[in-house]
């Protein structure tokens, strides 16, 4: 008789193996899939933010905030005149930001959430040069990730006349 | 006699073999779980809007002469000094309202080599976080602050030794 080859239950084993490593795999290739797009995302908002609050806090410290202004009232739109005399405009819709002249796009499933500009004013000392607080928010909210912000919160000690 | 099939495992290789990669597979997971700690901290840990509310708590408290007196004459016996409550600064009113507006939960000033990092007083993950500062830089000072949304961040100030 010949004893060369397979008989049919080693098959039959050698092919359901197959089938569930080969599943399991497919698995672990999609969860990787998945995790890289989200990371990929995650990473690109966290480099968005850091944009933003650069240019923000560069503008608005540096060049030092004199006052702002609404342009419209349709939609979340300022004019920050700063002391060296140049204008700041700051348009924020629900899925752009356009500082100045760098426009932010927001794909996907990212947008702005309820964007607020106020001022409080705090009683201080009179050495100490300022009196009003300006808070910027800006809240940028991803779908995947609903619990974090990855907008700016701005806060800008300065004068106004 | 019937002649007896030697071909198949003993029990010893078979656990041998079976210590062995379990071994291997252990040792993987867990340098994929501290892989995945470790990319999880690099998100709350000097974040963008942490350092950026350092950088205005350091603004201010180079304006503020009286605090920066205290710090200088007080911060070599004490360990720390915590700012939190905001009784040391002058304008005590904007300082609350500033550590308000920037979601500031805890935080306090310290020499920039950090050589005593024993600080008691603040929560695990505040504990855990103030252990991986690595002191660097030639400022005198580094302000340490944990944040109301879990995050933290260290910035340093002074002026320079160089």
């Amino acid at each position: 008789m010949n004893n060369k080859g397979l008989t049919l239950i080693e098959l039959i084993t050698t092919f359901a193996l197959s089938a569930v490593i080969i599943v399991l795999l497919i698995n672990v290739v999609v969860s990787i899939r998945n995790v890289y797009s989200r990371v990929s995302i995650k990473s690109d908002l966290y480099i968005t933010q850091s944009n933003l609050s650069n240019i923000l806090n560069f503008k608005l410290h540096d060049d030092q905030l004199d006052g702002y202004e609404l342009c419209n009232d349709s939609t979340f739109c300022y004019n920050f005149s700063l002391v060296n005399g140049e204008t700041l405009k700051l348009i924020v819709e629900e899925n752009k930001i356009t500082v100045g002249d760098q426009v932010y796009k927001l794909t996907g499933k990212t947008r702005v959430v309820n964007p607020t500009l106020s001022v409080e004013y705090i009683e201080l000392n009179e050495e100490y040069n300022g009196n009003n607080i300006l808070v910027l928010k800006i809240p940028i909210i991803n779908e995947l990730y609903p619990n974090i912000d990855f907008g700016v919160n701005l806060v800008h000690l300065y004068n106004i006349n | 006699m019937k002649k007896l099939n030697s071909s198949g495992f003993m029990l010893a290789e078979t656990l041998i073999v079976t210590t062995f990669v379990a071994g291997i597979l252990i040792f993987l997971f867990i340098q994929f779980t501290n892989l995945g700690k470790a990319y999880d901290d690099s998100y709350i840990y000097n974040t963008t809007e942490g350092l950026y509310a350092l950088e205005d708590i350091k603004e201010y408290i180079n304006t503020d002469l009286d605090l920066l007196l205290y710090i200088e004459e007080n911060i070599e016996t004490m360990k720390y000094i915590d700012l939190t409550d905001c009784s040391l600064f002058t304008n005590e009113n904007y300082c609350v309202n500033l550590f308000n507006l920037e979601n500031i939960d805890r935080i306090f000033i310290t020499t920039n080599t950090f050589d005593n990092k024993n600080i008691t007083g603040y929560n695990e993950d505040f504990n855990i976080f103030i252990g991986k500062i690595i002191g660097e830089g030639s400022e005198k000072y580094r302000l340490v602050a944990s944040f109301k949304n879990s995050m933290f961040a260290t910035l340093r100030l002074g002026d320079s030794d160089e």
